[in-house]
């Protein structure tokens, strides 16, 4: 059995504020080989970013990493700052939530895609601003109308995503990490967004990793799920499996609270406009998180065990040598009905 | 035929363009071609459409925050740009707004109470202190807030109580009519779906109409009766929600419900284009023919030279388009 290409084993993220300490992202397990797509489901403040920027090395100062962060065999968290950044760019890349902000303003998107081959990859100006042509025009921005010299401003957002794209997968990275990557943008060009990434995963081969609050988007898009809340990932599997029952009740919340959810479905015009299935609460802040079960609180099945601990990660059924897990004392067992 | 709370005709509203020259003709965009609508009192109203479709222009146009040039917005029956200043005024107090940002439209100086009394404070002068008190101990109560809100500040609230402080600010002055740009985008899945629920709440219990703009397909779904699906400052279709979303007419409504991803859809068709993806933009004048011809799956040569009118599908649903 190969190494997969990112580990994570008992992660933590810990973040301390003063005296106090606090894990904001808990024990995460998660592997990824190259050519898998998991998705990161949750919604702010869960810590699906948190993990992101861990892999990148990328977190806030006053943060940590513990247990097990494993790229390829190397363990991240013992690398020096200029051993990173041979990865960074190079192996992992990442596409992030903002194409407004994310680009730098001054320097000519060109110049931005060109960079990272010429620092890594010591590639010639000349050879690098060739690949950098190449690359717009596979992200569908097309010379002459795209030219090298273009500013990020005199871009559309959907436009600035595609350049953002053109970055991350510039030195051919073996994961790339998007993280709400369309967001911001409008379900037209949302959906473009998506069929390029699609198609470019499938060439080159890389794993991805897509950070999303949006189930349609991961749907759509990954072979696998994990869906976190406060930190912690409760349900994860393949992503059909996880659809189809959604053993832990946020899982099924979520879904169900979302417009797009099952409970339009069956609307009744005579009988008033339907309500959604709200999940009552809200999220518990970070330095707030109970010493048991952190959905009890909002949970409609919570039972008294469920605030005595904290529920493991446990097994739930096994399809296609794929587990499907699901962090909760009393896990659904109707299916959903699609 | 219940009473029209909103009316708005031919509505048109044009940007100037930035001048090459001083010397140059000031070129325009046009925002707004003629927006009619109309939104029956009690009812809601949804308006979709993707970023620089005009929704959030006729948003500011209703409000009476940006005259139109041309075209009329009728709100309670009283045309609100014939009115003099007074007359404004007092008609404001009958339509207020709801913003996107819970995070920027609450002044982070301010005390809730501050905030939530502003438009009394300003729309209706002398009022007494002890009615005012009043009236925000019963707003904050509509929108499942406790009394001892009013003395903390904006920051002191998550994004979903903030949005409830934002509906809470636009019920004080007791209106018929809520305009809502965009006003659960920046909230979770699960605290959108509270903050919808007590805007349906509100509704059936105060009365309400909605003016609902959100590009999120869903969302107009779950809240409005009648939805006008916007592209480049026209309507394009206008139908019960339930209805247009489940069977579009127009190729534009249909190509826009069809983006958007669904679970249990499994794995995504790609639909591979040839060529570079292609935007359709503003038409500075009033061209001729339909804006949605350059990537419309249906052109004919008819689209290209003729301007589509709204043909009615049924009475109470129309889409403007030749095929329609």
């Amino acid at each position: 059995m190969t190494k997969p290409l990112l580990q994570m084993a008992g992660m933590s993220v810990e973040l301390s504020a003063g005296a106090s300490r606090v894990d904001i992202v808990c024990d995460i397990d998660l592997k990824l080989n190259r050519g898998e797509r998991l998705g990161i489901v949750g919604e702010s403040g869960s810590g699906k970013s948190m993990t992101a920027l861990a892999v990148m090395g990328l977190l806030p100062q006053r943060m940590r990493v513990r247990g097990e962060l494993s790229f390829d065999g190397r363990n991240l968290a013992g690398l020096s700052e200029a051993e990173y950044c041979g990865y960074r760019g190079r192996r992992m890349a990442m596409i992030f939530q903002e194409p407004m902000t994310a680009l730098n303003p001054v320097k000519s998107i060109g110049a931005q895609i060109a960079e990272g081959r010429r620092l890594h990859l010591g590639e010639s100006k000349a050879d690098a601003e060739k690949k950098a042509r190449a690359l717009l025009d596979r992200v569908g921005l097309p010379a002459p109308r795209f030219d090298l010299d273009l500013y990020p401003h005199q871009l559309s957002g959907g436009q600035r995503q595609r350049v953002m794209i053109a970055m991350a997968i510039a030195c051919e990275p073996d994961l790339l990490i998007a993280d709400e990557p369309t967001t911001a943008l409008d379900v037209t060009v949302q959906a473009q967004i998506l069929d390029l990434l699609d198609e470019l995963i499938e060439d080159t081969g890389t794993a991805l990793m897509l950070i999303t609050h949006d189930l349609g988007v991961v749907s759509e898009m990954t072979d696998r799920i994990a869906v976190m809340y406060a930190g912690r990932i409760i349900e994860t599997g393949r992503t059909d499996d996880v659809f189809a029952r959604m053993a832990h009740p946020y899982a099924r919340g979520l879904f169900a609270a979302s417009p797009h959810g099952a409970a339009l479905a069956d609307r009744q015009p005579s009988q008033g406009r339907p309500r959604l299935n709200a999940i009552p609460g809200i999220v518990p802040d970070p330095f707030g998180r109970p010493p048991h079960c952190s959905f009890a609180e909002r949970c409609s099945y919570a039972q008294a065990d469920c605030r005595q601990a904290i529920p493991a990660l446990d097994l739930i059924n096994t399809d296609d040598n794929v587990e499907h897990r699901a962090a909760c004392f009393h896990p659904r067992e109707r299916m959903v009905a699609p | 035929m219940s009473e029209v709370i909103l009316k708005t005709t031919d509505l048109v509203r044009e940007y100037d363009l930035p001048r090459p020259s001083i010397f140059s003709k000031q070129s325009r965009l046009r925002v707004l071609h003629g927006v009619s609508v109309e939104l029956a009192a009690g009812r809601s109203l949804g308006i979709v459409g993707e970023s620089g479709s005009g929704k959030s222009t006729l948003a500011r146009a209703v409000m009476g925050l940006e005259r139109p040039q041309s075209g009329e917005v009728n709100i309670a029956g009283r045309n609100i740009y014939a009115l003099d200043r007074s007359g404004l005024r007092e008609a404001r107090k009958g339509f207020q707004a709801i913003f996107q940002d819970p995070y920027g439209s609450l002044d982070p100086r301010h005390t809730v109470r501050t905030i939530i009394s502003e438009p009394i404070v300003s729309l209706e002068r002398g009022t007494a202190p002890a009615e005012r008190n009043r009236r925000i101990a019963e707003v904050l109560e509509a929108v499942g807030l406790p009394l001892a809100s009013a003395d903390k500040y904006p920051h002191e609230f998550s994004g979903g109580q903030r949005q409830r402080i934002a509906i809470a600010r636009a019920l004080i002055t007791r209106p018929a009519l809520i305009v809502a740009d965009e006003p659960v985008s920046a909230l979770d899945v699960s605290i959108q779906a509270q903050v919808l629920n007590l805007m349906m709440d509100l509704q059936e219990k105060l009365g309400l109409s909605y003016l609902f703009i959100s590009h999120d397909l869903g969302v107009v779904r779950a809240i409005t009766d009648r939805v006008a699906v916007m592209h480049l400052g026209r309507i394009v279709e206008e139908g019960p929600t339930a209805a247009v979303f489940d069977n579009p007419r127009h190729p534009y409504t249909q190509a826009l419900v069809a983006a958007v991803p669904k679970p249990f859809s499994g794995r995504r068709k790609r639909v591979r284009s040839d060529g570079p993806p292609q935007t359709p933009v503003h038409t500075a004048t009033t061209a001729v023919g339909c804006a949605y011809a350059a990537v419309c799956p249906v052109r004919q040569e008819i689209c290209l030279t003729r301007t589509p009118e709204a043909k009615p599908v049924t009475p109470a649903w129309s889409a403007r388009c030749h095929f329609a």
